[in-house]
């Protein structure tokens, strides 16, 4: 039996105080977990992910982490801070924002520096992400002469410096070329199976599957609608339409018939159309 | 498309009014271009930092140390002609480093007459520095008082004003060339890095490599929000509504810019970050840099040297 890492109890948040992103969620998260967060725009996801770094504070509700109460209280105290720190990882969804640092070298090396890790230690961390990257070369670059794909690159290795056993990620597909998210899905395959526990905030539906094993649904009401296997709520298209996950799409094919379907915003169509051709 | 407005008639037909050449860029645009490419090519662009010459050789903290001292020299000399050895020393210094002189003078002695002019020039005349007149100005009928002045009957330049105000005009000139040479010769990082590791204070020097790093975002908004406005401008707008376009992208960007403030913040807390910066010092002292630094002390001590000798 796996431990609980998070447990999330009739959470309530909202941004400025007066727009609500999360209505009463419970939700409780355990260790080795792969989970995707679903949900549209304005969902409510972002919010909920910077909830469990500990970087927003419900209004109402409660969260605990590893059965102590994360509070802007709790993570006052040193140990307990560093301890969460080194524990939890976020790859936001701005890089522009994640990456503060001179050089792609030093922004790596921030996190385990700031948690007081061996000098030694932290150049060998350094230097195993680049390779594992393939960034060797952009090493002394400054963020502002990378690429879209290569500032994601740096903003995950700068994350995964910390080696965090719970690693959040906040539409890590967003904007990257095909290859370099089929990297990252590999990536994120090849860090569950060493043991770390996988939360991403996502609307690719096209991803889900390979992304997690539970899914989420967050709705456009900000409470969670539904959560189970990923074939199991990808399976329910009347539920994905009431969210808006998916809409219906309407297309007339070669041969006049009219044909109708559902699919996912932003993924591409993935149905065989040669059944109603004709020939 | 049930919208009438929206739709396509007819053909995309020639403009029948528009000259083309007839409208210039405007004064904005020009501002706006020449900011971004000043700070991206001028001041960050570390073309010279990357070149192999002798500066960018030596390790940057023995860089900053031996030109610091040099700076603290510079200051002490009490003759022309040793602060012009010592000016003449630090164009050889940049000739070694491979810098381009156009390049490298401009950009000194454009701010020397508007920094330290007004303050030498004042000094040239008998009002405020008495001495053996060189060049006869005005003269009165008699002298007069001004609050506390006394005007002079005549207001000439004097050779000790001329020596004064050179003096102070070729210190700021040697001073300001040693640290263009020092930045243009070391990357920005690593200048940070080096007076972080020179126990100049954590918070200043992370402060200011995050201002650099930021800068550029901002500069791309500011860009982008400019490139989207004229993307849809039709005609020429009028200078008060220009004027207020400005200024309501001053609070927007300022706005954005605390907005990003606090999510860089976040961005750090989420690392580790509290409030107390630690950094790792990855720098290694080579054979070149015993060899400059025992070469540089020599050289400043010679010359300080000969400054007390001629007294």
């Amino acid at each position: 039996m796996e431990k609980k890492v998070f447990e999330i109890k009739d959470v309530s948040y909202s941004c400025l105080g007066k727009f609500p992103a999360l209505c009463g969620v419970n939700l409780e998260i355990k260790e080795k977990e792969k989970i995707a967060l679903l949900g549209a725009n304005g969902s409510g996801k972002s919010s909920l992910i910077l909830i469990l770094n500990g970087l927003a504070f419900p209004q109402k509700g409660e969260i605990r982490f590893m059965g102590e109460r994360l509070t802007e209280e709790s993570l006052e105290d040193e140990e307990f801070n560093s301890f969460f720190r080194k524990t939890v990882g976020l790859v936001f969804q701005n890089s522009d924002i994640q990456l503060f640092s001179s050089t792609v070298w030093d922004e790596i090396a921030f996190g385990p520096t700031q948690l007081g890790i061996s000098k030694a230690e932290v150049e060998e961390r350094v230097n195993d992400l680049l390779e594992m990257l393939d960034m060797h070369s952009l090493k002394d670059r400054s963020p502002y002469q990378l690429s879209g794909g290569e500032k994601k690159k740096v903003a995950i290795a700068s994350t995964l410096a910390v080696n965090p056993d719970i690693l959040l990620l906040d539409e890590p597909t967003n904007g990257l070329d095909p290859r370099t998210q089929a990297f990252l899905m590999e990536l994120l395959e090849e860090l569950h199976r060493s043991g770390k526990t996988i939360i991403t905030a996502t609307h690719d539906l096209g991803k889900v599957e390979k992304m997690a094993d539970r899914v989420i649904i967050l709705g456009e009401d900000h409470t969670i609608v539904t959560e189970g296997c990923a074939s199991e709520v990808l399976g329910n298209k009347s539920l994905l339409l009431e969210v808006n996950l998916i809409h219906e799409h309407l297309h007339r094919h070669d041969d006049g018939t009219l044909h109708s379907h559902e699919h996912g915003h932003f993924s591409e169509h993935e149905h065989n159309h040669n059944k109603y051709k004709t020939v | 498309m049930s919208y009438r407005w929206l739709k396509t008639e007819g053909g995309i037909a020639p403009c029948p009014c528009c000259k083309i050449g007839g409208r210039k860029i405007g004064f904005l645009e020009r501002t706006l271009v020449e900011v971004t490419s000043f700070f991206r090519n001028g001041l960050f662009s570390e073309e010279y930092a990357k070149k192999n010459g002798i500066l960018q050789r030596i390790d940057p903290r023995v860089k900053i140390l031996t030109l610091g001292i040099l700076l603290v020299a510079v200051s002490l000399m009490r003759h022309l002609t040793l602060i012009g050895g010592l000016y003449l020393t630090v164009l050889f210094l940049a000739i070694l480093s491979k810098i381009d002189l156009k390049f490298f003078l401009p950009r000194v002695w454009l701010f020397i007459p508007l920094f330290s002019g007004i303050i030498a020039i004042p000094a040239l005349f008998n009002v405020f520095v008495p001495g053996e007149p060189l060049l006869t100005l005005i003269t009165f009928k008699s002298k007069w008082s001004v609050g506390l002045f006394e005007i002079p009957k005549t207001i000439s330049i004097t050779k000790q004003g001329l020596f004064v105000a050179t003096m102070f005009v070729m210190r700021v000139a040697t001073s300001v060339s040693l640290v263009v040479l020092i930045v243009l010769t070391t990357r920005w990082q690593y200048l940070l890095k080096a007076l972080r590791v020179l126990w100049v204070p954590q918070m200043f020097t992370f402060i200011i490599g995050m201002t650099c790093r930021y800068i550029h975002l901002l500069l791309k908004l500011i860009e982008d929000i400019h490139l989207a406005k004229k993307s849809r401008v039709i005609k020429k707008t009028s200078v008060v509504a220009g004027q207020r376009w400005v200024t309501s992208q001053i609070g927007n960007i300022l706005k954005r810019s605390l907005q990003m403030s606090e999510e860089v913040h976040s961005a750090m807390l989420s690392r580790g970050f509290t409030n107390d910066v630690r950094i790792l010092d990855t720098f290694r002292i080579k054979r070149v840099d015993y060899v400059w630094a025992a070469f540089f002390i020599l050289f400043t001590s010679v010359i300080l040297g000969f400054n007390s000798i001629l007294g």
